[in-house]
This record gives C-alpha cells, sequence and structure tokens, in this order.
C-alpha cells in the first residue's frame, strides 16, 4: 500500500481530543424516578483525578472516525500494481514527425528511425503511452492532448522531431493542458549539405529533384529525363482498363511533378473485381498512407466535391472514410491492399469516373502527392535549443488524480462510523444540564 | 398450600382472584381474624380500670374476691373496616416491576376479602385527583365484588392528603370500628400521625401498614445519578455511592419514627417490603396483631 499524501498522518495527533474529552469530561447522569427526595442531602462534588475512561465504545468509534478519516486524508493507494502504476506514472503521448525532413541520414539510419526508437524507449518508460507519427506534429498535439486528459496520474507531451523552422510554434503549444508537460526533443539529423534525391514521374516525364542543404541555403538541381519509360503509379480501377472517363479524368488532373516513391489506387464501383479487393483490404499501417488520408480530407476541393457526390454504392464497411456527401454518407473511403505485387493505398469510390466527384478525387491525390511538400522539408533552418527549452515543461499532478485515491472507500467507512455514534450518543442518558460543583478545599 | 411470590400474585391481573388465595393462604395457617368486633360470647376477665362502663362490672366476682373486674366478649357480632389506600405518585415505585401501589392493592383486597368473608362490612376510602373518594362500609359478596373492581381501578395521582383521608374514613364509620390506613407515609408525617392519633383515641381500631419497596431501602445507586421525586418533579444530582450511608440513617430515622409513634398511640404498624410475598407480609402483620391486641388487653370495645 502506498500513500499518495503521508503528512497527513500527522493528523492522529487530534486523536489525543477524544479521548481527553472521556478522561476529563463529566459523563452523563442518568435520570431515575424516586419516591421522595425528603431523605437525600444535596452531594457534594469532589474535582476528582480521573482515571478511568467512561463510555469506552464511543470513544472506541470516535477515535475510529478520526484515525480512518486521516487514512483517507492521506490519499492510500489499497492496490500495489495499481499504486506502482501511479506513482511513477506518467502517461506519455509521444509525437514523432514523420515529414520527409526526417528521412535524412542520422546515425548510421534516417533521422526518422531514430526518433522511432527514441519513441519506443520512452513509452517503455512509463505507463500508459500513445505514440503518434505525423508529418505534421502541430496538427496532432490537440488529439495527443485529448488522451492525455482521460489518463490519471501526471501527464507528458513528447515530440520527437527535427524542429524546423515553422514547423511547431508556441501558439500550437498553447492548446495543450497547463497541467500537461511537455517534452521537446531534437533528433539530431545529418550535416545539411548531404545530398538528398527526390525523384518525380509524371504524365510529362520523369524529373529528379537533387538538393543539397546548408545552414543558410537550399540547393537543388532538376533534371528531366523525358527518354524513360513513364509508369503512372497511380492506378485507376473501373469497368474497363480503357475506361474513357477514368482517363480524360487523370488527363484534366493538374499536371504537377509526383513523389513516386509510393503507389496508389483508385477504384470505381464499376471495376468487376471490387467485391473481392474490398475483402482482402487492410488497415493504413505506414505514416506515408495516413499523410496522404490526411491530406485528402484537408483538401477544400475534395471536400466541396464529395457534399455533392451523388452515391452509386455503399462504402460504408470498408476502410477508413475520406470523404462524405452532405447526407454524411462516405464518398471515397482508404484502405491498403497489393495490387499486381505492390502495397498501395486503395482509395474506394462511390461514383463513376465521369462524376465531378472522381474527377476532384484524383485531382486532389495529385496534389497530395506532389513534389511540392517533400521540397519544403528541405527548409534548412530549425527552431534554436533556447526556444525549445523555453516551450518546455514539467508535468504537474493533476486533481484528477486524487478522486482516483482508494481514499473515498474511508470516506464511506467514516460516514459509517458517524451514523454509528449518532446512535450510541443517542443511546446515552441526558446529560446534566448543570453540575453542582463543590471544591471540597475552597468549602 | 405453596406460598405464591410477590411477583406471581402482581401477575393475576383478577384481583378478587389474588385476594381469595391469599386469604385461603392465611386460613390454611390457622390464623384469626384480624378484626376484633363486638360480641356477646364472654371471653376474659381483667382488672377494672377507671372509666369503664360498670355495667360490665362483674358483681359476683366482686362479691367472692372483694375485687373489681370487668367482663369481657368475644366478637360475634359485624364490625366495620375501612381501607385507606395512598394513591399518591410517590407509591407508582419502582418503574418497572412490582410498584408498591400494586402491592398496597393487594393488601387492600386481601384484607377486604378476609373481613368480608368473616361477615364485617367493608369500605373504601382514597384519594383520586385531588377530591375523596370511597364506598361506605358494606357486607355481602356483591358489595365486596364490587369494592374490588373500585380498587382496582384506582391509580396513583400527584395529590393525597392523608389526614383528610383518615379522618373521613373514621366519620363513615357508623359506629367504632377499624381504620386500616396503608400507605408509604411519605407525605404530611405529622398531621397524619396527629389524625390517627385521633381517630384511635375516638376509639377505633386504626391500623398502619407502611409499604416500602427494597430499592428505596437500599439506594442501590453507585454513580452519580438524577433522582427524580416523583411527586414534586423536582430533579437532584446526587453521588449514589457517598449519599448512600446518610441516606439510611434518615430512612431508618423515619421508619422508627413511624413505627414509634404507632406504639405511642396504641396504632397498630405493619411494614411491608413489596419483595416479600402479599401472603407472608400478612401473615406476619396478623401474628403480630394478634400478639399486641392480646398483650394491651384488647379487645378495646365490648359490648353487651
Amino acid at each position: 500500500m502506498i500513500w499518495r499524501n503521508p503528512w497527513a498522518w500527522l493528523g492522529l495527533a487530534t486523536l489525543a481530543l477524544p479521548a481527553l474529552i472521556h478522561l476529563l469530561g463529566r459523563g452523563h447522569a442518568r435520570v431515575q424516578p424516586f419516591p421522595s427526595l425528603r431523605f437525600l442531602e444535596r452531594s457534594k462534588f469532589l474535582p476528582t483525578r480521573r482515571t478511568r475512561i467512561h463510555d469506552v465504545a464511543l470513544l472506541l468509534v470516535r477515535l475510529g472516525i478520526l484515525a480512518v478519516a486521516v487514512a483517507a486524508l492521506a490519499q492510500p493507494l489499497l492496490r500495489a500494481s495499481r499504486a506502482r502504476t501511479t506513482t511513477t506514472a506518467l502517461a506519455r503521448a509521444i509525437l514523432v514527425d514523420t515529414s520527409a525532413s526526417m528521412r535524412r541520414a542520422a546515425n548510421g539510419g534516417t533521422a526518422l528511425e531514430a526518433a522511432r526508437r527514441d519513441a519506443q524507449r520512452l513509452a517503455a518508460e512509463t505507463g500508459p503511452s500513445l505514440v503518434i507519427e505525423s508529418g505534421s506534429p502541430a496538427r496532432e498535439l490537440r488529439g495527443a492532448d485529448a488522451w492525455l486528459v482521460r489518463q490519471s496520474g501526471r501527464r507528458e507531451l513528447v515530440v520527437l522531431s527535427d524542429f524546423q523552422s515553422g514547423s511547431l510554434t508556441a501558439t500550437d503549444l498553447r492548446a495543450v493542458q497547463p497541467a500537461t508537460g511537455i517534452r521537446l526533443v531534437r533528433v539530431p539529423t545529418s550535416a545539411f549539405n548531404a545530398p538528398s534525391e527526390v525523384v518525380a514521374r509524371s504524365m510529362l516525364g520523369t524529373t529528379v529533384a537533387r538538393m543539397t542543404a546548408t545552414p543558410t541555403s537550399t540547393d537543388i538541381e532538376w533534371s528531366s529525363r523525358d527518354s524513360e519509360t513513364r509508369r503512372d503509379d497511380l492506378l485507376l480501377l473501373s469497368a474497363t482498363p480503357t475506361d474513357v472517363a477514368a482517363r480524360a479524368a487523370r488527363a484534366v488532373g493538374v499536371r504537377l511533378p509526383l513523389d513516386t516513391a509510393h503507389a496508389v489506387a483508385i477504384v470505381f464501383p464499376s471495376y468487376a473485381q471490387r467485391g473481392e479487393l474490398a475483402h482482402r483490404v487492410a488497415q493504413l499501417d505506414q505514416p506515408w498512407m495516413t499523410d496522404l488520408v490526411a491530406r485528402l480530407r484537408s483538401d477544400s476541393l475534395m471536400i466541396e466535391a464529395a457534399r455533392e457526390a451523388t452515391i452509386a454504392t455503399s462504402l460504408d464497411s470498408i476502410g477508413l472514410v475520406v470523404a462524405r456527401n452532405a447526407a454524411g454518407r462516405p464518398v471515397v473511403t482508404a484502405a491498403k491492399s497489393d495490387i499486381d505485387g505492390q502495397t498501395r493505398v486503395v482509395f474506394f469510390s462511390a461514383t463513376e469516373p465521369r462524376s465531378p466527384t472522381s474527377v476532384a478525387l484524383i485531382a486532389a491525390l495529385d496534389r497530395a502527392r506532389s513534389i511540392a511538400t517533400p521540397l519544403a522539408e528541405l527548409e534548412p533552418t530549425t527552431l534554436p535549443d533556447q526556444t525549445l527549452a523555453a516551450w518546455q515543461r514539467a508535468s504537474s499532478v493533476t486533481t484528477s488524480q486524487s478522486s482516483d485515491s482508494d481514499g473515498r472507500w474511508l470516506w464511506i467507512v467514516v460516514l459509517a462510523l458517524l451514523g454509528l455514534e449518532t446512535l450510541m450518543r443517542r443511546a446515552l442518558p441526558p446529560k446534566v444540564a448543570a453540575v453542582e460543583m463543590v471544591n471540597d478545599r475552597a468549602a | 398450600m405453596s406460598v405464591l411470590s410477590a411477583e406471581v400474585i402482581a401477575a393475576i391481573h383478577d384481583l378478587e382472584l389474588a385476594a381469595r388465595l391469599i386469604v385461603e393462604g392465611l386460613r390454611t395457617g390457622g390464623h384469626r381474624s384480624p378484626f376484633h368486633g363486638y360480641t356477646t360470647e364472654f371471653r376474659q376477665h381483667r382488672p377494672y380500670r377507671a372509666g369503664d362502663d360498670l355495667k360490665y362490672l362483674d358483681w359476683k366476682l366482686y362479691a367472692r374476691s372483694d375485687r373489681l373486674y370487668t367482663r369481657q366478649f368475644r366478637e360475634t357480632t359485624n364490625l366495620s373496616v375501612m381501607i385507606a389506600l395512598d394513591t399518591s405518585a410517590s407509591m407508582a415505585f419502582p418503574p418497572q416491576g412490582l410498584t408498591k401501589f400494586r402491592y398496597g392493592q393487594i393488601v387492600s383486597a386481601a384484607l377486604a376479602y378476609l373481613a368480608s368473608e368473616e361477615g364485617h362490612a367493608v369500605g373504601l376510602m382514597t384519594m383520586q385527583h385531588g377530591k375523596l373518594a370511597y364506598i361506605p362500609a358494606r357486607g355481602g359478596r356483591p358489595h365486596l365484588r364490587s369494592l374490588l373492581a373500585r380498587i382496582d381501578r384506582l391509580e396513583t395521582t400527584d395529590a393525597w392528603d392523608p389526614a383528610r383521608v383518615v379522618a373521613r374514613s373514621a366519620q363513615l364509620l357508623q359506629r367504632r370500628g377499624v381504620v386500616v390506613v396503608i400507605s408509604d407515609f411519605y407525605d404530611a408525617e405529622d398531621e397524619t400521625r396527629r389524625e390517627m392519633r385521633r381517630v384511635a383515641q375516638r376509639g377505633h381500631d386504626v391500623a398502619m401498614v407502611q409499604i416500602v419497596s427494597p430499592q428505596e431501602l437500599s439506594l442501590p445507586f453507585t454513580e452519580h445519578i438524577k433522582l427524580e421525586d416523583l411527586e414534586s418533579g423536582e430533579q437532584r444530582l446526587v453521588d449514589g455511592a457517598s449519599i448512600a450511608p446518610q441516606y439510611h440513617a434518615a430512612m431508618s430515622d423515619f421508619l422508627d419514627r413511624c413505627r414509634s409513634s404507632a406504639l405511642r398511640d396504641a396504632i397498630d404498624y405493619g411494614l411491608m417490603q413489596t419483595d416479600t410475598p402479599p401472603e407472608v407480609a400478612l401473615r406476619q402483620y396478623l401474628l403480630r396483631r394478634s400478639h399486641t391486641s392480646t398483650s394491651r388487653g384488647t379487645p378495646r370495645a365490648v359490648a353487651t
């Protein structure tokens, strides 16, 4: 058993109070009818030194009330496992930055791998923990804090990132509850002058961006190889592989250089093997997948187009909902699946390729997969350590923590004892209102 | 016949039955009536005393012995008995168990039954709610039943004027009779004694039956206790252990005073404790009464 507030045991000193009262108090005189008082002279009550305690049972109950109340104030944790959890007791939400800048080399691997190792270590140190991987940790702060609020004990929010300038601001951190501690852990990355390369393929050809970042500038060397065989990583699955509407929709897409590191597919209602595909999908489990879905969800054109969509087929039980129509029905859902031997994020569309919603979906996917995003991650400057130190703070014990102790059961015992004390007190004869005291020595 | 305990007798709600049981127990013991009445059957001679009626002088014996003797006679005629029962609140003690009042009711009923069975007239005088309540002395079984029912209905009340009750009891007797006062004699001690003496001097046979409970004799309290006077309601905090010797002395003085004054005034005195079976207490009382009446040379009344 562990006591959260052991100083409360000093309250046991109050036990002397009822003991003194029962020792020094004159007690109760019962009233007895008597035929005549004519032969009874008034007694002389001498001041006596009390050596015996009267109403022992009542005294014991009163002592019990005080002792149990003091124990309750000491906030006991009766179960050892729970006690350990709460004392070391730190609920920790760990945000891992999975943005492109974290893919730079660090300690023999990438910064992201180093961050994930740190996250696992930090999660293992505490009781309840939650690891969130996101390309934009600032946007996940509110959700992480919401999870922390539901936890008991101390709470801490950890952000593992390289902290590029602009990736996190004081305003973002202000959304975190004051009692929640904030810990900002910078993940060391390779020197800025190590070149990185992003290969983007589009309908226009293959573009390679070779970037070299320094603390003061970023050099990007573009090269284009039109002669390479173009392979579209966006697979459109509809009634026929040469669906005119699908090809037209693809053709009107914004021509952006794309990050082709990851493959996606869109499955339209007319696709013959759609049912079979829907049965073998899995949950999204890669950070880039959730990043992609998050970008689609926040795409304003996608949202507007989905709102006007007319549902051709139900998507209620397939994957993660990306967009809904005005009636709240899913218009686009996302899941992971292997198609043609390649792991893809598969978007199930409730509308046919010729619908505006499908066009908007294809365009939104192009925007989400644009190379512009990885390029932004090449921002060479980072938040200074002093700023991070200023934003950090220690966690504190929250008020909800005290209510989780087992003291509440002791308070119930206190109430029961108080009831018993009242009954015992009422059972006593009425107390003598005035006692005639005659001091023998004075007399 | 075994003696019924006080508790058993008290548990009998039918007062007539209780009285009959007690009286039958007394008869089994061969006791004579305590009521000495007017008689024509010669009993004995006693030396003449100034004031004796000359018509009871035995002139023949005077002629033979040259001494004056008065003839005395055994009772053969009816006697009037008035029972005065104390109904003051002090009789409602102890709060639990057999109270002095219930004990007094049983003793009254037994005496009334005994007297009625021997052909005497019996009446009741008491006080209820400040007013005298009485039944004149008459004989006969219907009257006895009515009397016992009346005794049974009596309740303790605050007010009790023993002097008035005793005086009125004597007034109601058509001729000289017996007045039995059953009380704890706490109230108006001097007035009561004076009135009983006056009644006795008028020629009535006055019997003083004092009823006490063991608790008020022993004062069995050892702690601080608040005693409440049953009549006045006054409360007094006493230390039971320290007050006991003084109380015992005062109580003993009081009982001695009652006994000695009764003896001095030629009044029969009997002390009954409520833990003594009524039959035993009555037997002892009757034995003592019989003895004292013989030693005093009673009957105090004679008749031709």
